[in-house]
C-alpha cells in the first residue's frame, strides 16, 4: 500500500463498505487459505471468512485501522473455524479426502502430500493446530498468536511444540 | 504474512512450507458481491450511506419511518439487522478485567455462536444536593455485531431503569421505549438516530417533572450513545418515526449534544466496585469526583455504623479527575460511602455530594 492510497485522507476516512472492499482485494485468499488450514474443507472455509468480513463491515467504527481491522479478521476467522468444527460433530470431522481422479497423473503426488498435510492437522487438539497456523502459516509472533486466541504466551509455548512434535513424523516422511 | 519470523525460538522451515504448500493450490472463488450483499443497506430516504441499522425487531424497523432500512442478503440470521436479544448472556468468557472504554478485537470477537457479552456503559440519573446527575453503571451484555444494534441495547437498559445502584434510576416515563437506532456515519459528525415510543406523547413534559428531571433524562441517551460508540455523535430523535423538536419539553432539535460534564454528571461517583459486588478483604475503590480541594472523604458503614474511614485526594481540585484508594475489612456486608466533606459549612445549605455502593466482603 503505497502513500497514494491514503489520498483522500486518513485511512480513519474509509466508510464500512470501502473498508471491506480493500481488505477482500488484499487478505481474502489468504485468509480462505489460513480456513483450509483450520477446518479443511474449501467452501466451508469461503463461508467462514465471508461471515468474518460481514462481521468486520458491522465492527468497522471501533476498529478503523486496516491494521486493526485484519488482527480482527483473523481472530474471526479462528473463533469461527472453531465453532464450524465444533457444529461439524465428530463423524464428518475427518473429512473425505480430495477426489484426485481429474488430475494429471504428475500433479496426483503433489495432491497427495498436500491432502496429507491437512489430515494430519486435523487430527491435532484444536489448540496445537489453531497455534501452529497461526505461527507456522501467518508467522505470528508468540505475543500476537496468545492475542489471537486468548490464552497465555506460556500456552503459546507448549501447544507449538507438542503440536510440532505430533507432526513431526509427517515432517520427516511426508509422502507415506 | 513475509515478515521474517524473528522469534528466538524459529521453527524448522519444513512446517512453514508443509503449511503454504498444502494450501499453495487453495484459489477460492469470487466473494465480494457475497459479502456486499450481506452488508449492504438500500436507505429509502437518503442518499447518505446509511451503513447500520438496528431495532428491537425486524419488525420494528419497518415501522421506523424516516429511517426504513432495507437490508439485503438471502440469510436473515446474518444480516446486520440486530433481532433482539435473542442470545442472553451465557456462560461464555465475560471479560471484566479489560477497558471496556477501549473496546479491541481480542475482547469483543464472538466464535459465531452469539455467547460473548461485553460491558456496555450505561448512564443513570441520581440526586446530589445540586439536583439530579448523570451516573454511568457498566453493563453485561450480548455482544453486538453491529454498533447500533449495541447503542440500541444499552438505551433500553437506560430508558428501563434497572441500574445496579438502587440509587440511581431512569429519568424516562414508565412505558418508554426505544424502538430503534440508526448510526448514519463513521465520524463525530454524523448523528446517532433513537426512535422512541411511549403510551404519552414524548415530545411533551409530563405534568410534575422538573425541567432538570427533564434535561437529564435526555442526556442519559446521549451520554450512552456516545459512551458505547466512543465518539462525540449528536444525537437526534424521533417518536413513533417522526423527528421531534423537543423530547419531554427539552429542544433536541436539529440533534442533541451532551451537556457539559461538570453541569450533567454526578459530582462524585464510584466507579469501581459497582452496587452489588463482592471484592476481597484488601480491595481498591476508583471513582471520579470534582471536589474542592480534591479532598475525597470515605466511610465503610456496616448495619448503619462507621466501621472505617479515611481520605484521599483527587487528582485535581474543582474539575472531574479520578482518586482511588484501599480499604481493608473483615468478610461482611457493606456500605461504601464516598463523599465531599462540606467546606462551606453549610452554607449551600444542602448537604454533600456522595455515591454509595453495597459491597460484600468476601474471604
Amino acid at each position: 500500500m503505497t502513500a497514494a492510497d491514503f489520498s483522500a485522507g486518513t485511512t480513519e476516512r474509509w466508510d464500512p463498505d470501502e473498508a471491506v472492499e480493500r481488505l477482500y482485494a488484499t487478505h481474502y485468499r489468504g485468509l480462505v487459505r489460513l480456513a483450509v488450514l483450520l477446518v479443511r474443507d474449501q467452501e466451508t472455509a469461503e463461508e467462514v471468512v465471508q461471515d468474518s468480513f460481514v462481521a468486520m463491515h458491522g465492527r468497522w467504527r471501533r476498529l478503523r485501522e486496516p491494521d486493526k481491522a485484519l488482527a480482527y479478521l483473523r481472530q474471526a476467522v479462528v473463533n469461527r473455524s472453531r465453532s464450524v468444527l465444533r457444529h461439524r460433530g465428530v463423524e464428518s470431522r475427518h473429512a473425505p479426502t480430495l477426489a484426485i481422479g481429474s488430475v494429471a497423473p504428475d500433479q496426483v503426488a503433489e495432491r497427495l502430500r498436500r491432502t496429507h498435510v491437512l489430515d494430519a492437522l486435523q487430527t491435532l487438539p484444536r489448540r496445537q493446530r489453531e497455534v501452529l497456523v497461526l505461527r507456522y502459516y501467518l508467522d505470528l509472533d508468540e505475543a500476537s498468536i496468545a492475542a489471537t486466541l486468548g490464552i497465555s504466551r506460556g500456552a503459546v509455548k507448549s501447544h507449538a511444540s507438542r503440536g510440532a512434535a505430533a507432526l513431526r513424523p509427517l515432517l520427516e516422511n511426508p509422502h507415506d | 504474512m513475509t515478515e521474517p519470523y524473528d522469534d528466538h525460538a524459529r521453527p524448522p522451515d519444513e512446517l512453514r512450507s508443509l503449511l503454504h504448500d498444502a494450501v499453495a493450490d487453495v484459489e477460492p472463488r469470487p466473494a465480494l458481491d457475497a459479502v456486499q450483499a450481506r452488508t449492504k443497506v438500500t436507505p429509502m430516504t437518503s442518499k447518505r450511506p446509511w451503513i447500520l441499522a438496528a431495532a428491537g425487531a425486524v419488525v420494528a424497523v419497518a415501522t421506523t419511518v424516516g429511517v426504513v432500512v432495507a437490508v439485503t442478503g438471502d440469510d436473515p440470521e446474518r444480516t446486520p439487522v440486530a433481532a433482539g436479544p435473542s442470545d442472553g448472556p451465557s456462560d461464555g468468557p465475560t471479560d471484566e478485567a479489560g477497558d471496556p472504554d477501549e473496546p479491541s478485537p481480542t475482547d469483543e470477537a464472538t466464535d459465531g455462536t452469539g455467547g460473548r457479552t461485553v460491558a456496555v456503559p450505561v448512564y443513570y440519573v441520581g440526586d446530589q444536593p445540586a439536583g439530579p446527575r448523570l451516573f454511568r453503571e457498566f453493563h453485561q451484555m450480548p455482544d453486538e455485531d453491529v454498533d447500533a444494534s449495541q447503542v440500541a441495547e444499552a438505551l433500553r437498559a437506560a430508558v428501563a431503569g434497572d441500574p445496579l445502584d438502587p440509587d440511581y434510576r431512569s429519568g424516562w416515563p414508565a412505558d418508554t421505549s426505544v424502538t430503534g437506532v440508526t448510526v448514519d456515519g463513521l465520524t463525530a459528525r454524523d448523528t446517532v438516530w433513537v426512535d422512541l415510543s411511549g403510551t404519552e406523547d414524548l415530545r411533551l413534559r409530563p405534568s410534575g417533572m422538573a425541567d432538570d428531571e427533564a434535561t437529564m433524562a435526555v442526556q442519559q441517551l446521549v451520554y450512552t450513545a456516545q459512551g458505547v460508540l466512543q465518539t462525540r455523535h449528536p444525537v437526534g430523535f424521533l417518536v413513533d418515526g417522526e423527528p421531534v423538536g423537543e423530547l419531554l419539553g427539552v429542544p433536541v432539535a436539529p440533534q442533541a449534544v451532551a451537556g457539559d460534564p461538570m453541569e450533567v454528571q454526578g459530582s462524585v461517583w464510584i466507579i469501581d466496585p459497582q452496587d452489588g459486588s463482592e471484592v476481597g478483604t484488601t480491595f481498591t475503590v476508583e471513582g471520579r469526583g470534582a471536589f474542592f480541594e480534591a479532598n475525597v472523604s470515605w466511610e465503610l458503614l456496616r448495619d448503619g455504623e462507621v466501621v472505617d474511614e479515611g481520605f484521599t485526594t483527587a487528582e485535581e481540585a474543582m474539575t472531574l479527575s479520578p482518586f482511588s484508594f484501599e480499604v481493608t475489612a473483615e468478610p461482611g456486608d457493606y456500605v461504601l460511602r464516598v463523599f465531599e466533606e462540606d467546606m462551606s459549612g453549610g452554607a449551600e445549605g444542602s448537604g454533600s455530594p456522595e455515591d454509595t455502593k453495597r459491597i460484600t466482603v468476601v474471604e
